[in-house]
């Protein structure tokens, strides 16, 4: 029962606000705040309570789970479930909801309806997160494009109706195929047992042949290459994020983004395991050419939101290495990118946000010297960038690093090439650095716009990245999938041969 | 573990406190404060790593190390890696130069840098720079050297763009990381390789491994893996480019950093990693062919240079080939050594250098100094003890042992005539351009007027460094001279040993002869040259092997046509994706027939007819016969 | 006849009876209000019969008709839709001609052939409820006389739906020749070898193609833009929804089932067909700037959807048939409704049949607007919606034998179905740049406002909690 309260929490301080806000950003923002942090609480205590499953539980324990009738017609269940990666990415959901309910200002037009979105958002993604039925996992995941489309269209800037819309086609072309693939799953699940579920667990074990299996597989594989983005199918990306309102880019590249790598972790690989080894070679190889490519791209930009969209699109590429890697460690690895990630793109949204609003530009072309100006958010900017670039010591280092120990196990030239991302990554890192923070500070429009408040959300994004990045251990050992039966014995199997 | 040795990890933690702190706190503490927090916390590590050594000495720790785990750092399945320290004699030399040196460093900025606005974070960088560098020596397994590597890497980033105002400071910033991250990434694929091979990323767990399996074709790529990010970091050729443009930072951090200590790192990877290169020949054998042609390349370049500080880093460059040179020829202790020595030197220089350069108002070009023996005598002195020692004169410098030492076991060492006769050919350069920048800046007229003179606190740092530019090469004497082998005989608990012991000593001697006449060479010709009051004004630097020279042989520019450029225009060309065009191409194909079938509506009754006709045709066809 | 037929029959009989009651009314007092309430009292008491007949089914009248609950729930579903349209084109009609009673009857006869369809199980029956309902569509499309449009739409339907009963007949002649029985069952249920005959083949396609045109499947749906453009929007609505209602109905109950030699061998012309129209119906909604020509398309490109039921065959195909016509027929009542209630001449504005024309609707007619936007996000097929519900039960129907190959196409021609409808909403809720005269609040009839709350609410429920709906069409299995 206390999933639904964490699934419902935000959506109800959504409608809560909507209503009883109406114009005053100042209710709108309080409510939505609690709204968030309840769960974000309950979420706290679970893990608090769980944290000492040891090795030996792993595989079986579930840390909550609920479940009833929906469409018994079809097996369908509101089944919601919760192992140690719904945590982790739930916790890392809430969290960001806090974030950026905490950032409503004064500026929002409709500040009611603009929560209202959020924590439809919100929810949406936390039913992706929890969904332990394929068929609530896929509304929750195509409904979170109703809100999201409704904040680009009322909340963006510029050109908002284009990048709306691409985004929208490239999403439901992706969940449409995933959608076929999961209705044929269930479908031969039914002819082969009698059975009618959507429960993946179930699913799993359906016996399908190698050529269905991959036909399935790639249904998954192309949804989450969309949302994830892999290239080619990124392009939607950077403009939706340069267009979208600062608080939606952050809940965009900071969660929605991770519904796929999780899909990827929870669903595609396990449920199709070999057909996963036989599509490896191919999607790795398309995760190492997001790598470098979105790097490349981000190199080339100057709107600074582009540079981190295109830095985001590189470093989910990493997450794909690390689900195909199917072993431990890289699906641990790819975990702990996601959280990292998360956090990470969330500092440097908001440093690209009070850049934004401080000078009135984005293009770095125009900045310079703000460390002159700002030398505290200077440095808060350059640990953000360096946790991008994947420093030692902060938390996406440990994630990069084990998802590329993990692919070296059976694709060492991928994980070779994939390193080489650590040059490109730092080069636009750098370059950001360089451009916007060094150099003699040039005219830029000082407001009296206050950064102490983002600044010290900055500040604790920080704190935990080097938390992670010195102790990852905690993070680590609740980085666990419980994974159906069939998987278990190959990853027990894998593990022997280690 | 008695106390005392349970107190290893506040040597990398004392440094770190510091930077905590001044990172934190820093700006509401006096400048006073400031200096005493840095210089401080950096000379208790260096109290702490002296009791450490006279410990090591007096009561040797169980297997010659002291360890320390600290806490669990990342356990997954069967990836394992802990934080954790271990102290044996090559990370003793390491610590004991890091910190004993950092500290006359630390010193040394408190007066360099009295005047900076942001005196506070320069302290801040130089504390988190001592931490790293400690965390990477005392690491007891790769990954948490990595750590201390690429912290090391970003103190340097973060302090040759110390002077953030100039772009062209960040450029060179932001050069010397990508650069050096190259490298580092070659050396994480190493580290990759080294675990799935060996189940383990510990130090002496993995040597183990390495010294049962013996050769083969996974040591020797983990070896050249692993050479790639030490050639990376130590600026060996072909990745030198980054160190002397790093001259950019504050004289104090191109003494620390880009002299003394980060970048020798490679040169300790390489050692610490020995039985791998050991079981990898060939590549052991590429690690003495790069330190040979660039000792050579570094040591020409040095020759053309204006600026005082870009001979240094050249210079600086060459003698790391040295060392390389050593590496490769496997004479580990003598690497080591010339390591110890040249990070006394070569520190020394650079911080004399400085104390001209803040004298003459930062003023680097040596044609705009000159006649500064007379007034600036102090620095005249150390200076050209530390001169001596980098050019090696015989006998009384340290710098003649440990290159003598290196060039004597790299002449017996196998297939070593060659990369010998190379070395002597780099002893007279050394000697040669060492003298120059000597002739030039001391003597003939002088240029510039003198805004500032020498403070205590650093002179006191020059003093102490050229006594022990002196000294220091007396730890370690050749067979000829007594067989005097202290240095070797402690790092000898880590390293392995040399082979030219059996050497004869007519031998030895004729060597010697031979390197010291290249040295005396070296300086004839360059007082021949620039020692005369007459041809020291010529501007040798219009000529085009001088320009040649001058710009790092073309290294530079070969990179900016062949990578830099190519990879930021086609990222600027192609800033709007060209990805893009197929979706472009998508949505216009599909409108494009869209539209020729909007034209099948004509409204026309005998061709929706003619269509229902057609239908019903192909659907008979299908269904009948199909 | 006895009582059980007699209650099965009943509602049909109604109908039947029903356009007379209204003839005779005009006769004795030519008034609308009069005509409309009697319209819609007996097709309340119709649907009020199909329910009490539901416990008594099947029963099967003559060798002609089938009542069932198969047949029931499609009469039911039709005489709803038809409830709907007389509603919604309340005040429409009364604009539109100044005596608008003959309507109601050629309603209510269109609605009777519909459901003598759902019931037929013989070739005869089924001819006569087809022509008895495409009679009533001539006159319907072309029943606004002052509409040239209208009129040209009406003529091209005759005479095309002439041709295409001609192939109806000629099929149904053949399959006679060869079968001697004109039962539904003995095409569906003969054992193959009686089946192997081509002739038979040929007469079940050329069934097929007649079927085809009235669904506007293409390559034989040319029709369909131009009809639903000229006609009255309320008969455009009807067509659109209750016409394909009846004509699916006998396609579901004796072409999809499971293991026939002739559903089998029409799986390749269908699924052709299917494709077809899910491609060609989005793309051409793509590039159309009329809303009423645009909705005519995308139900070519539903039809397509539908057609894939179809290709399972047995039980699937009934439910996803069910499923999605329930669904398609509320989104559609709805967006057509709201697209009635702003027609031009009702409030004198300007013309709302240019999508464009709808720019920042929304905010000009919140309920409408809202109406219109969940329709469209139903028909685009956007979870929590019925629409989505119904694409879910089409793609596990297509998924049982694996036509993967058209499951694709459907997948992402749907994607281009989201564009223009995505287009269409954009436009509503995106705010207008002037005021313009045509959006000047609107204030429908409370009937009208019924109907389309009323459609909303079965289509978000159809969405969120489809379980009941689903227990019928459980409940109506034919086979």
């Amino acid at each position: 029962m206390i999933l639904v309260w964490i699934l419902v929490l935000p959506a109800a301080g959504g409608l809560a606000a909507y209503f009883a806000a109406g114009s005053n950003w100042r209710v709108a923002r309080a409510i939505l705040a609690a709204s968030m942090a309840a769960p974000l609480l309950l979420l706290v205590w679970l893990w608090g309570r769980h944290s000492g499953f040891s090795d030996a539980s792993r595989g079986t324990e579930w840390i909550g789970q609920f479940t009833i009738a929906w469409i018994p017609q079809r097996g369908i269940q509101f089944a919601l479930a919760m192992d140690g990666l719904a945590l982790l990415l739930s916790l890392l959901t809430c969290l960001v909801g806090l974030v950026v309910a905490l950032s409503l200002n004064g500026s929002h037009k409709l500040p009611g309806a603009y929560a209202l979105l959020l924590a439809l958002l919100t929810t949406a993604m936390l039913g992706v997160f929890l969904a332990s039925d394929l068929f609530l996992f896929f509304v929750s995941y195509e409904v979170m494009l109703l809100p999201a489309y409704a904040l680009l269209i009322g909340w963006g800037h510029g050109d908002t109706r284009r990048a709306a819309t691409r985004f929208f086609l490239f999403t439901q072309a992706g969940g449409l195929l995933m959608l076929v693939a999961i209705l044929g799953l269930h479908v031969a699940h039914y002819q082969a047992t009698g059975v009618q579920t959507f429960l993946y667990r179930e699913l799993s074990n359906t016996p399908l042949s190698p050529q269905v299996s991959l036909l399935f597989l790639t249904g998954f594989i192309l949804a989450f290459a969309v949302k994830l983005p892999l290239v080619p199918f990124h392009t939607w990306q950077p403009d939706t994020y340069a267009s979208a309102s600062a608080e939606t880019t952050i809940l965009f590249s900071a969660v929605m983004a991770k519904t796929a790598g999780y899909g990827l972790l929870r669903f595609a690989v396990p449920m199709f395991p070999g057909a996963a080894e036989t599509a490896a070679p191919g999607v790795m190889a398309l995760g190492v050419l997001t790598i470098l490519y979105a790097s490349w791209l981000a190199y080339g930009q100057t709107d600074l939101k582009r540079i981190v969209a295109y830095s985001s699109a590189g470093h989910l590429g990493y997450i794909v290495l690390g689900a195909f890697a199917m072993n431990d460690i890289g699906t641990r690895g790819a975990i702990v990118q996601m959280v990292c990630h998360g956090l990470s793109v969330t500092g440097l949204f908001i440093a690209v946000d009070v850049i934004e609003r401080r000078t009135g530009t984005r293009d770095i072309e125009q900045l310079g010297g703000l460390w002159k100006i700002s030398p505290r958010f200077g440095s808060l900017a350059l640990i953000l960038a360096l946790a991008t670039l994947g420093l030692p010591g902060l938390g996406n280092f440990v994630g990069e690093f084990l998802i590329l120990t993990g692919t070296y196990q059976h694709h060492p030239l991928g994980a070779a090439i994939a390193a080489f991302g650590a040059v490109l990554a730092a080069a636009y890192s750098l370059r950001i650095v360089q451009k916007v923070f060094f150099g003699p500070p040039k005219e830029v429009t000082e407001t009296s716009d206050s950064a102490a408040f983002p600044m010290t959300i900055c500040a604790v994004l920080i704190a935990a990245l080097v938390w992670i990045g010195f102790f990852p251990q905690p993070l680590l050992d609740a980085a666990r999938t419980v994974r159906a039966d069939r998987n278990e014995a190959l990853v027990a199997s894998a593990g022997e041969q280690q | 573990m008695n106390f005392v040795n349970s107190l290893l990890w506040t040597i990398p933690a004392l440094p770190l406190a510091g930077f905590i702190t001044l990172a934190l706190f820093g700006d509401r503490i006096a400048r006073r404060s400031v200096s005493r927090i840095a210089v401080g916390t950096v000379s208790l590590s260096a109290l702490l790593a002296l009791v450490f050594a006279f410990r090591f000495v007096t009561a040797p720790p169980e297997g010659q190390a002291f360890q320390q785990a600290l806490w669990s750092w990342i356990h997954v399945g069967s990836f394992s890696v802990d934080a954790a320290l271990r102290l044996d004699s090559l990370s003793m030399v390491m610590v004991l130069v890091v910190t004993v040196i950092g500290a006359l460093i630390h010193l040394y900025s408190t007066e360099y840098m009295a005047d900076d606005e942001s005196y506070t974070r320069f302290f801040a960088y130089l504390n988190l720079f001592v931490a790293a560098m400690l965390t990477l020596v005392l690491a007891d397994n790769l990954l948490f050297l990595f750590l201390g590597w690429e912290g090391v890497g970003l103190c340097s980033f973060l302090l040759i763009g110390f002077w953030y105002e100039d772009p062209k400071n960040g450029r060179a910033a932001a050069k010397a990381f990508l650069v050096t991250r190259i490298g580092d990434v070659f050396m994480l694929i190493g580290m990759l390789l080294l675990f799935w091979h060996f189940g383990t990323l510990h130090i002496q767990t993995l040597l183990g491994a390495v010294n049962t399996e013996g050769h083969s074709w996974h040591l020797t790529l983990a070896a050249l893996l692993l050479l790639g990010g030490a050639i990376g970091k130590s600026g060996q050729v072909p990745l030198q480019v980054w160190l002397p443009d790093a001259m950019a930072g504050p004289t104090p951090v191109s003494a620390l950093i880009h002299a003394a200590t980060m970048v020798t790192a490679g040169v300790y990877l390489i050692a610490r990693m020995n039985p791998i290169f050991i079981h990898a020949p060939g590549i052991q054998h590429l690690v003495a062919v790069i330190g040979a042609v660039t000792l050579l390349i570094a040591g020409l370049c040095a020759l053309a240079q204006r600026d005082i500080k870009r001979v240094l880093a050249y210079s600086t460059v060459s003698q790391i080939g040295y060392m390389f040179l050593a590496l490769g020829a496997g004479a580990w202790s003598a690497a080591m050594f010339h390591f110890f020595t040249h990070a006394i030197f070569k520190a020394l220089l650079f911080m004399a250098a400085g104390a001209i350069i803040v004298a003459l108002h930062h003023e680097q070009d040596m044609f705009k100094m000159g006649g500064l023996r007379r007034r600036m005598p102090l620095v005249f002195w150390t200076y050209l003890i530390g001169s001596l020692s980098l050019a090696a004169l015989p006998l009384v410098t340290a710098g003649f042992y440990s290159k003598d030492k290196i060039l004597f076991e790299v002449f017996t060492s196998e297939h070593g005539k060659l990369l010998w006769a190379v070395g002597v050919a780099g002893a007279f350069i050394t000697a040669l351009y060492t003298f120059r920048m000597n002739f030039l800046v001391f003597f003939g007229t002088q240029k510039s007027e003198i805004h500032k003179g020498t403070g205590l606190a650093m002179a006191l740092p020059l003093m102490l460094l050229a006594a022990g530019a002196t000294v220091v090469g007396f730890f370690e004497l050749p067979a000829v001279f007594g067989h005097f082998t202290l240095f070797s005989s402690f790092i000898e608990h880590t390293l392995p040993g040399t082979h030219g012991d059996h050497a004869s000593h007519s031998l030895e001697l004729m060597l010697m002869a031979v390197s010291t006449a290249a040295v005396f060479a070296g300086i004839a010709v360059a007082y021949f040259i620039w020692g005369s009051a007459a041809k020291k004004s010529s501007d040798v630097t219009k000529r085009p092997l001088s320009r040649l020279l001058a710009s790092g042989m073309g290294f530079d520019w070969l990179y900016e046509r062949a990578i830099v450029s190519p990879y930021s225009a086609g990222a600027r060309a192609n800033a709007a994706d060209a990805v893009n065009a197929l979706y472009t191409a998508l949505v216009s194909g599909i409108e494009a027939i869209a539209f020729s079938l909007a034209r099948t509506q004509s409204g026309r009754l005998r061709w929706y007819m003619a269509a229902i006709a057609f239908g019903a045709v192909v659907g008979i066809l299908l269904v009948v016969y199909a | 006849m006895n009582s059980a037929q007699f209650t099965a029959l009943a509602p049909l009989m109604v109908l039947t009876v029903a356009p007379i009651v209204v003839m005779l009314l005009i006769a004795v007092r030519r008034r609308h209000r009069v005509c409309l309430w009697a319209t819609l009292g007996l097709l309340a008491l119709t649907l009020a019969l199909i329910v009490r007949g539901s416990g008594k089914a099947p029963v099967a009248i003559t060798g002609l008709l089938l009542i069932d609950n198969f047949a029931l729930f499609y009469m039911a579903l039709t005489v709803s839709i038809t409830i709907g349209v007389v509603l919604l084109g309340l005040r429409y009609m009364a604009h539109e001609e100044s005596q608008p009673e003959e309507y109601y009857i050629l309603l209510l006869i269109a609605a009777g052939g519909a459901c003598a369809m759902a019931a037929s199980s013989h070739f005869a029956s089924f001819y006569l409820g087809l022509e008895i309902l495409s009679v009533a569509q001539y006159t319907l499309v072309s029943y606004v006389r002052r509409d040239r449009r209208g009129t040209e739409a009406g003529l091209k339907y005759v005479i095309l739906a002439a041709a295409s009963a001609a192939f109806l007949l000629f099929g149904m002649a053949l399959v006679y020749a060869e079968l001697g029985t004109m039962q539904f069952d003995a095409l569906a249920h003969a054992p193959a070898e009686q089946l192997q005959n081509k002739v038979v083949l040929l007469g079940a396609a050329m069934m097929f193609a007649a079927i085809g045109f009235k669904l506007s499947i293409v390559p034989f749906h040319l029709w369909t833009a131009d009809v639903y453009q000229g006609a009255p929007t309320p008969v455009t609505a009807f067509i659109a929804t209750a016409a394909k209602a009846g004509v699916f109905a006998v396609l579901v109950r004796y072409f999809a089932v499971e293991n026939s030699y002739v559903a089998h061998s029409l799986h390749l012309f269908v699924a052709i067909t299917a494709a077809a129209s899910m491609l060609a119906g989005n793309a051409l909604a793509l590039v159309q700037q009329n809303v009423k020509r645009l909705l005519a398309y995308s139900s070519i490109a539903h039809m397509g959807y539908l057609s894939v039921a179809f290709l399972a065959g047995g039980q699937m195909a009934n439910d996803a048939v069910a499923v999605y016509l329930a669904a398609y027929a509320a989104a559609t009542l709805g967006a057509f409704g709201v697209i009635i209630a702003v027609a031009p001449h009702i409030h004198g504005g300007e013309g709302m049949e240019r999508i464009e024309d709808y720019r920042g609707f929304f905010w000009a007619q919140p309920f409408l607007g809202t109406i219109f936007i969940i329709s469209l996000l139903s028909l685009m097929g956007i979870p929590l919606t019925a629409g989505f519900l119904g694409k879910v039960y089409v793609v596990i129907a297509g998924a049982k034998d694996a036509h993967w190959i058209v499951l694709g196409i459907l997948a992402l021609s749907s994607v281009m179905g989201v564009v223009y409808y995505l287009r269409l909403i954009l436009l509503v809720v995106s705010r207008p740049a002037v005021e313009r005269p045509s959006l000047v609040p609107i204030n429908p009839p409370l009937g009208a406002k019924s109907v389309l709350f009323l459609a909303s609410v079965v289509t978000l429920l159809l969405g969120v909690y489809p379980a009941p709906l689903l227990a019928i069409t459980r409940a109506i299995n034919p086979f």
